[in-house]
């Protein structure tokens, strides 16, 4: 299996300039974690807006989606259910971060009393 | 069952329309390689695998297919938006916009409609697995073709992530296809159709009677 997750690439998202690290995201989130076991808390600055919190949790997602596929095919592979946790736990703490600012991604984690699952911007009108 | 998570799989932010390339990559929304007829086809065929992990590639396969269908209709979407019907025809989009306005139809970029015919599902998972694998290569292939008349970095990010993309499924197929001869008699694979016969292979001189 891959662990690289280059997949992602370079994005140069939300309508920035392309980001000048080019190693993969996954890459710099997973580095120690794998070590200690335990998802690390995004605390960098970049991280706190809209877009940099999106891709946390699209880089999160992305390496437990890819886990996901190389589970089915190897489902007795310790290392690759150890990947898929972290990356879970990864993908968890950042919709939980985003949605508090941000809104809800999915329906259920509407709170508040306003139905803002109808809000703008949706996901293919780009921007975020 | 499916929910819905709103965002993309991969982000697609195109600041330049282009409704000429729109033609050509709408062939990866509706045509006979395209995520629809991925999607369909995986999510079709699961029924028929006799064995979980199969079932387990096809569903999961199939469920990020339909999350490429939205990335390729938000690619359509971002590069059509915002013209006017003159810059549409003059980009040669005129005759998908006289039925379609600047709306998201699933057809080939040669213009035919989506159909079941672009894809099987046979009922037999040896056949199947085998479509499967096919089918990948195809999507590749196109997203190749795609990427040699693309020039627009927006456009190009999203579209080299796809093609990744199918080069990974390709291979988790063939994983699944050997999960799957790794269950059946090595000695004939072919000797009966673990999804459909129930009892073990019919000796060739009765004909299939009792």
């Amino acid at each position: 299996m891959n662990m690289n997750n280059r997949n992602m690439g370079e994005n140069p998202s939300c309508g920035m300039q392309p980001v000048q690290n080019t190693q993969p995201m996954p890459e710099r989130m997973y580095a120690g974690n794998m070590r200690r076991g335990q998802p690390m808390m995004g605390s960098r600055a970049a991280y706190q807006t809209r877009c940099g919190l999106m891709r946390q949790i699209n880089e999160a997602s992305f390496a437990m989606d890819d886990a996901q596929l190389f589970l089915d095919t190897h489902p007795d592979n310790a290392a690759a259910m150890q990947y898929f946790r972290n990356a879970a736990a990864m993908r968890r703490n950042a919709m939980d971060a985003y949605q508090r600012q941000f809104g809800p991604l999915m329906a259920d984690e509407v709170t508040g009393r306003d139905w803002n699952w109808v809000a703008d911007p949706w996901p293919w009108e780009g921007g975020i | 069952m499916w929910r819905y998570e709103k965002r993309l799989q991969f982000p697609v932010n195109i600041k330049e329309p282009n409704a000429e390339i729109a033609r050509y990559i709408i062939s990866q929304y509706g045509g006979p390689d395209g995520e629809m007829g991925a999607s369909m086809r995986y999510l079709s065929q699961r029924y028929a695998m006799p064995y979980g992990e199969q079932k387990a590639v096809l569903t999961d396969i199939g469920t990020e297919e339909l999350a490429h269908l939205e990335m390729i209709a938000a690619i359509v979407h971002q590069l059509t938006r915002n013209l006017s019907a003159e810059e549409l025809s003059k980009q040669g989009f005129g005759a998908y916009y006289i039925d379609h306005t600047a709306g998201i139809w699933p057809q080939a970029a040669g213009g035919v409609p989506f159909n079941a015919c672009e894809f099987q599902s046979k009922g037999d998972p040896i056949t199947d697995l085998f479509e499967d694998m096919a089918a990948e290569q195809k999507a590749r292939t196109t997203y190749d073709n795609i990427l040699r008349v693309v020039k627009d970095p927006d456009v190009c990010e999203p579209i080299r992530f796809l093609r990744k993309r199918e080069i990974i499924h390709f291979q988790r197929f063939g994983e699944a296809l050997r999960g799957l001869q790794d269950r059946l008699d090595s000695r004939n694979f072919y000797a009966f159709n673990p999804s459909f016969d129930r009892k073990q292979p019919v000796p060739a001189d009765t004909c299939g009677g009792k």
